[in-house]
């Protein structure tokens, strides 16, 4: 029953982190390739920057300093303990992986005539993003979206495993693995079975995105996350 | 290549302050974190709380106390908060492990990622391209610390072929290294192979329905040749790129769940124990020298490339 319970938490995690980043990286890599100029050196610094970063350090830093303290960001409030905490730390972490794609693509869009036609039109900037820049860029998200959310999964399990994923008493894949692993030598299948359920999952998530990408474009070798 | 090199320095020194300060101030956020009541103990009165938040600076302005610990750093001075060790002799503590592990599991997923790699494409839609391609998705859907917790499992404590983690330094015995070092290669490096593998099947893929195969064909080259001469030689460079990024990341911290699960005593368990005990200067350091890694090693990777590949500037 934990199983199931955990599993639902662990896929939660990974959908709502792959929501995060893949609106949040569309919008700064959308933003920074269409208006270039200062606003995109400092989106791109800014991406650099959570990019020099490693991973698993950050979402460990975030992850401890969080699920002591909760997030207070005013609109909204989060406590340590709540699901969410890890799910934003993962969507935050890999935004730059979506969002520098993002943003080459629409350094090469913007120059487009489709996009110089809807400008000549009068349409507002939004609206150009909107209607004319996302939907090009549609078939680049849609790839990125399995991988993300198999990546997000890998991540929670391992902060999990270090303690700054899910905390206690909820469970998550991640936490149930920990604690297998914890009491080794005695109980393997507590290590075996919520390892072997997160092992498919991912695995299911990874040749589903393999082949949607084949299907939608052949040609790109996209570089997975760690 | 002049102008290169002070632009990335420059970018290098910005990015590297930028993440000391967010480092700095994602470890001043946590609401009940104060470090002078931790390093006071449990049985403290508030006046030594006081005198001791007053001796390490605490109650200066966050300003004052990052520019403070940054001093520190530089001159080799920090102190970690808890443990009042000097955290740069930590880190040079743990080094070796993390380097050993690092440079060892690099060379096994370069090598074996391009193997594998080759072996699949030159098979292309055979029987073994597929068992290739089925191996590698469960490489890269396995948590490295889960594989690592089986490995030790099954072969250390079930048929002790292996010895059950820990370090032992290459200086004092490489044999019993080199036996320790093997089942941490092998997990850190499972993931890679199987990204790396996948990617060089996709590039040779790629490179083969080019112009100057189809030339080299005409010449009457055999299939082997032109596979080893021509088409690898343009499909590794992306695979070169990749590697110099993944490595960095390694070094500068990506090892942390391979060494805590093999218990290594390395840098990146340096950093999840320090991190547990929220204690913000070892963090800080190791974060810094992480990204350092990142970065230079991007820097290096791109002149690498642009050797590599003559087609590529540097900008």
């Amino acid at each position: 029953m934990r199983l199931l319970y955990g599993g639902r938490n662990s896929l939660e995690i990974g959908f709502v982190a792959t929501a995060i980043t893949m609106i949040l990286a569309t919008l700064t890599g959308g933003v920074a390739g269409y208006f270039r100029g200062p606003v995109d050196s400092v989106l791109a610094r800014v991406l650099d920057l959570i990019w020099a970063f490693p991973v698993v350090l950050l979402g460990i830093a975030l992850g401890t300093s969080l699920a002591l303290g909760g997030i207070n960001l005013g609109l909204f409030t989060l406590s340590g303990n709540s699901l969410l905490v890890p799910a934003v730390i993962i969507g935050f972490v890999y935004i730059p992986y979506v969002a520098k794609p993002v943003r080459g693509q629409v350094l090469a869009l913007r120059e487009r005539e489709f996009v110089d036609a809807a400008r000549l039109q009068g349409l507002g900037t939004v609206r150009i993003l909107w209607s004319e820049v996302l939907p090009n860029l549609a078939s680049t998200l849609i790839v990125f979206v399995p991988l993300m959310i198999a990546n997000a999964i890998l991540l929670e399990a391992g902060l999990s495993y270090l303690g700054a994923g899910v905390q206690p008493p909820n469970p998550s894949w991640g936490t149930m693995i920990a604690d297998g692993i914890a009491l080794l030598p005695s109980a393997i299948h507590l290590t075996l079975v919520p390892g072997a359920m997160l092992v498919l999952a991912v695995l299911g998530i990874n040749v589903f995105g393999d082949g949607v990408r084949d299907a939608l474009d052949p040609h790109s070798p996209i570089r997975l996350g760690h | 290549m002049a102008r290169f090199i002070v632009r990335r320095s420059i970018s290098t020194v910005v990015v590297l302050i930028a993440i000391s300060i967010v480092t700095f101030l994602i470890f001043e956020a946590i609401p009940n974190g104060d470090p002078a009541a931790r390093l006071a103990g449990r049985t403290s009165t508030p006046e030594t709380v006081a005198a001791i938040r007053h001796t390490w600076g605490f109650d200066k302005p966050i300003y004052d106390q990052y520019l403070l610990t940054m001093k520190n750093v530089f001159t080799g001075k920090v102190i970690s908060y808890t443990q009042q060790v000097n955290v740069l002799d930590q880190i040079k503590e743990g080094l070796p492990a993390t380097l050993s592990l690092a440079i060892g599991a690099g060379i096994i997923w370069l090598f074996a990622g391009i193997l594998l790699g080759v072996v699949a494409a030159a098979r292309a839609g055979g029987f073994t391209d597929r068992a290739l391609t089925a191996v590698a998705m469960i490489g890269v859907s396995t948590p490295v610390f889960l594989l690592g917790a089986l490995m030790l499992y099954f072969l250390a404590y079930k048929l002790s072929w292996f010895p059950n983690g820990g370090y032992v330094p290459l200086t004092s015995n490489p044999g019993e290294w080199l036996y320790h070092m093997i089942l941490p290669w092998l997990a850190l490096s499972a993931l890679f192979i199987g990204i790396y593998s996948r990617v060089l099947r996709s590039n040779v893929l790629d490179t083969m329905s080019e112009d100057f195969v189809r030339t080299a064909r005409a010449k009457g080259l055999t299939e082997r040749r032109i596979l080893f001469r021509h088409v690898l030689r343009n499909s590794v460079i992306p695979i070169a790129a990749l590697w110099g990024l993944d490595f960095a990341a390694v070094v500068g911290g990506g090892a942390i769940l391979t060494e805590s699960v093999f218990n290594l005593h390395g840098v990146g368990q340096y950093a999840a124990q320090s991190i547990g005990a929220l204690d913000v200067p070892p963090v800080l350091v190791i974060v810094m020298f992480g990204s350092f890694f990142v970065v230079l090693l991007s820097a290096v990777t791109d002149v690498v490339m642009a050797f590599l590949d003559p087609r590529i500037k540097l900008l």
